[in-house]
């Protein structure tokens, strides 16, 4: 028996079984822990239905990130009899296999000796590398490169050559009730499973130890054996993903299950201090240690101050007993409460707490883009999509766009300013519910909502940071310089509705505290007001 | 047709071809409003038409049509249509003071262009940039989205204007362009921007001061390749402005702020000799054109040689001459001699210390910043930094980050991998990337009008 952190670091970046070679099989306890956290994806199952029904004319190019789990899956085909014959299987496209060309001409090469080869071929590529050979690659494969940039426009592209990428398998699934993440759901409870779990079993071992037992690397692993407490990691990635637009590959996933594991600390402060972990260092934003509200500033207080506190001192006491130590400090107990916010433990102290955590981001964008994605013509959506539009997304365009001209009232828009004097006109500006109906785009990044501005429709594609800013705009903030990626999107919107009250037929002109109307009637005379 | 002057004089050194700046130039000489109004007049083919000088009784006097008659004119028409005639104060308030008007749309611009006192620097600056446009107009006039009372300036101001007659001087180039492949991005650039007239208005300066400085640098850089025939993007590293600057950046040391300073040495001496060879009856032919139209005719080695022998006598310069018959090196001689009477220790060595100065003052310094121990180096500030994505991504939605540095380096404006890095980082800031993958290789990167 290994012990259990050697064990584990098969799952770390830095082992060498992070990546997958040919002919790699030594039936190691490695090599056993790695196949048994082997998980069958869907894009799996489709590269497979995509190899049974290939001709020897195709080219299947499978797709994705480094890190996605490419080779693992080629690697598994490869070596299979029935596939090794009749198709040509090249592992990696960005490898050459000369010093002297590089992964463009290596590409070349492979196309070239597919023209007069009988077998099927089989490309792994990252997606980048795509884009660099479509730009770079040889003449005489225009018909391959075509493709490639077809696909990666998302177009269609010829019918002998398949595209399967992995962002087309997302991960994370945005469905009528929340989302779902099966792919790491399955990997939290292969890992922690109670029986016929190799790497459970290496837990066990390390326990009976009588010397040095790993007591910090034990007490994490049974604190991610609750399903409870994999939800909420499951949750704090889900929102990296739709922040922070982080990419979750199998590699990234499996070493940030290391660095949580096996990180310097408890999993509750490895979880929030990045370390070198690409997903980790995307959730150090998330910190509950940093949220600010009454009950935490006090908690923070009475700890650093050591005032006595009866319900504290009994959950720490139960702490004790699953082998955390008693001088944590008080940001890493907070951290420990947000983990545990959806589990009992002992006296439950860590519950009162809850309300704090409470961030509802997350929630109220599933529903607002299941309101615009799976839109179903009941009266009870349309009631829900004007709520938003009325409350929300009106609410803060107004309020932007009139930012500076707070004399405006409702339905009024602000168009510029000159010499102090401004201009603004009346608008209508409402949902476009019919648009939305039509809209059939389902990514989970983002929404598409529709307004009417006068007559025309303008799309605005909303993510989940732009909701945030518009949340908080609603509230009364005002976005500054630092906001600027999201206020691009905000500001092109207000552009256009300025130019479209422009084209109205009566403005207003504000001047300290004059009001003036002047209106342009059929008859090309300026009728004036307010003087 | 041979296209060296059949009688060479020497003669002073003059320069009016291809660059804005004289020898007597010192700070301050260009008023970049009067270059936007040159541009516009040029890519628009708008001019005013003269009108009845009223002063003049007899009628037939014309003047040039003013901004303050273009006041009065919109005045009347005002006056005519408005209800109540109290307005007008406030509309005048609101258009005509300070530079609202030229906001409204390009057109105003040609205002600016109105010969007066003192002019004739900016006019210089508007035919480098004609040089640069050389026959280009727009196809498809830029219609900006006015409101009915700025409409009703802008159809005033129409009513003023004529299109320009093509047989006059101004529209047929004086000059073939230096550098083509500037001048083709310089068009295609100002198409793509035509058609956002807002968004022009907005940063019409600082491209032309962006477009002023990056021709600086390819012409200089390239004037003593001309034997490599037409100019192609040379070398010029930038760093931006968020960037430290450090001293084991080769790239950016060896191609940057002491490459470009050293090269601005050149331009007076190899345009004013460049302009000097050839008749100014013709149009002006660039260093490398012109060498491959001597290239033609071997038989003009003589009269080359023979004016090399009596501009070195004239000069009092003791270069070494090579005696071949290609008239190419005979080119090289008299180039080598242009470049001699200005070198150190020679009496007109301070002219043109003066014009390099001025050079840098007034075309580059936009571009260059001084850092502690690594001295001067060349930077990009965020506003030009944005333009220049802008106008490099241009009709497509999105570049891929490759192809967007290949569009850089097109235009002569030159990263190296860490500025690329600063570069995506500074992208991801303002939030135009899209990510295909998570590697470096698949980023997109939007424009951000």
């Amino acid at each position: 028996m290994l012990r259990f952190k050697s064990a584990l670091s098969v799952l770390s970046k830095s082992s060498p079984y992070a990546v997958r070679t040919l002919h790699q099989n030594d039936n190691s306890i490695e090599d056993q822990i790695k196949n048994y956290l082997f998980i069958t994806t869907n894009i799996e199952q489709a590269f497979k239905e995509a190899l049974l029904s290939a001709t020897e004319d195709d080219i299947i190019f499978l797709c994705g990130s480094s890190g996605d789990g490419k080779s693992e899956i080629l690697t598994r085909y490869c070596e299979m009899a029935m596939f090794k014959d009749r198709y040509k299987f090249h592992l990696d496209a960005t490898h050459s296999f000369s010093p002297t060309s590089n992964a463009i001409q290596t590409l070349d090469t492979l196309f070239e000796e597919n023209r007069t080869s009988n077998k099927t071929l089989v490309v792994g590529i990252n997606v980048g590398m795509l884009g660099n050979y479509a730009q770079e690659g040889a003449e005489q494969h225009d018909d391959i490169k075509s493709s490639i940039k077809s696909f990666l426009d998302d177009s269609p592209t010829e019918s002998n050559h398949q595209f399967l990428d992995f962002e087309k398998f997302p991960k994370f699934v945005l469905g009528q009730n929340g989302y779902t993440a099966e792919f790491v759901k399955e990997l939290f409870q292969k890992l922690t499973a109670p029986t016929n779990n190799i790497i459970r079993d290496h837990f066990e071992h390390e326990k009976t130890l009588t010397q040095a037992v790993d007591k910090k690397l034990c007490a994490n692993y049974e604190l991610l054996s609750d399903e409870a407490v994999q939800q909420t990691i499951i949750e704090l990635l889900f929102k990296a993903r739709l922040v922070k637009d982080q990419f979750l590959t199998a590699r990234a996933l499996l070493d940030f299950v290391f660095h949580l594991l096996a990180g310097p600390g408890y999993l509750f402060d490895n979880l929030f201090t990045g370390f070198d972990n690409e997903l980790a260092s995307k959730i150090v934003d998330f910190d509950p240690a940093n949220i600010r509200t009454q009950h935490i500033d006090k908690f923070i207080l009475s700890r650093s101050l050591g005032l006595p506190d009866h319900n504290y001192e009994v959950f720490v006491e139960a702490l004790l007993l699953k082998g955390f130590t008693r001088s944590l400090a008080p940001e890493s107990y907070l951290r420990l409460f947000y983990l545990l916010k959806n589990s009992e433990f002992a006296n439950n102290y860590h519950l009162s707490f809850c309300a704090d955590f409470q961030q509802d981001l997350i929630k109220k964008y599933s529903e607002v883009w299941h309101l615009h994605c799976h839109f179903d013509g009941s009266d009870e959506h349309k009631l829900a999509l004007r709520q938003y539009y009325k409350d929300v997304a009106i609410a803060a365009i107004h309020k932007y766009n009139n930012r500076n001209a707070p004399r405006l009232g409702k339905g009024e828009f602000f168009i510029s300013e000159h010499n102090g004097f401004q201009l603004a006109a009346d608008l209508e500006l409402k949902v476009h519910v019919p648009q939305i109906a039509e809209d059939k785009e389902t990514k989970t990044s983002h929404f598409n909502t529709y307004f009417k501005v006068g007559k025309r429709i303008v799309k605005l594609p909303t993510n989940i940071n732009l909701l945030s800013l518009m949340l908080r705009i609603v509230e009364g903030y005002r976005p500054n310089k630092h906001d600027k990626n999201t206020v691009v999107l905000l500001d092109e919107l207000v552009e256009e509705i300025a130019e479209v009250a422009n084209e109205t037929s009566t403005l207003h002109i504000l001047y300290k505290n004059d009001r003036y109307k002047i209106a342009n009637d059929d008859f090309d005379e300026f009728e004036v007001s307010g003087l | 047709m041979l296209r060296l002057k059949s009688e060479l004089q020497v003669k002073n050194n003059t320069l009016n071809s291809y660059f804005p700046i004289r020898t007597k130039d010192r700070y301050d000489i260009f008023d970049w409003d009067s270059a936007l109004g040159h541009v516009v007049k040029h890519a628009y083919r708008k001019e005013f038409i003269p009108f009845k000088d009223p002063t003049d009784l007899t009628g037939k006097k014309k003047k040039q049509f003013e901004l303050t008659d273009f006041k009065e004119a919109s005045q009347k028409t005002f006056l005519r249509k408005l209800d109540e005639a109290d307005f007008w104060p406030i509309l005048y308030k609101m258009y005509f003071q300070g530079d609202e008007l030229f906001k409204i749309a390009p057109e105003f611009l040609l205002f600016k262009t109105h010969k007066a006192v003192g002019n004739t620097p900016n006019s210089r600056l508007g035919n480098m940039f004609a040089s640069l446009l050389q026959d280009f107009s727009f196809t498809e006039k830029p219609n900006a989205k006015l409101n009915f009372l700025e409409q009703q300036l802008y159809d005033v101001l129409s009513l003023h204007l004529k299109t320009q007659d093509p047989e006059e001087g101004d529209v047929v180039p004086k000059e073939a362009p230096y550098l083509p492949f500037m001048a083709n991005h310089f068009q295609q650039d100002l198409t793509f921007l035509s058609k956002r007239p807002k968004y022009l208005l907005s940063i019409f300066k600082d491209f032309l001061r962006l477009y002023a400085h990056l021709y600086t640098a390819q012409l200089a850089l390239n004037l003593k390749d001309w034997r490599s025939g037409e100019p192609s993007p040379k070398l010029h590293y930038f760093i931006l402005d968020t960037e430290k600057a450090s001293d084991e950046r080769k790239l950016v040391k060896d191609y940057g702020h002491k490459q470009l300073s050293t090269a601005l040495w050149s331009i007076f001496p190899y345009l004013s000799m460049n302009e000097n060879l050839q008749d100014s009856k013709n149009q002006t032919m660039p260093i490398w054109a012109f060498a491959q139209n001597l290239a033609e005719y071997p038989t003009c080695v003589d009269a080359l040689e023979n004016y090399a022998a009596e501009f070195k006598e004239t000069r009092q310069l003791n270069t070494s001459l090579s005696d071949s018959r290609d008239p190419l090196d005979q080119l090289d001689n008299l180039l080598k001699l242009g470049a001699a009477q200005f070198g150190r220790g020679e009496t007109r060595y301070d002219i043109n210390l003066q014009y390099v100065k001025s050079a840098e003052a007034e075309l580059c310094s936009h571009f260059i910043q001084s850092r502690g121990r690594a001295g001067r180096v060349m930077v990009f500030n965020q506003d030009y930094l944005i333009l220049l994505t802008n106008i490099a991504v241009g009709e497509k939605d999105k570049l891929r980050f490759h192809e967007l540095i290949l569009a850089f380096e097109a235009r002569g404006v030159f990263f190296d991998k860490q500025s690329q890095q600063a570069l995506i980082e500074f992208y991801e800031r303002i939030g135009n990337v899209e990510r295909m993958s998570d590697s470096g290789d698949a980023v997109y990167v939007f424009k951000t009008i």
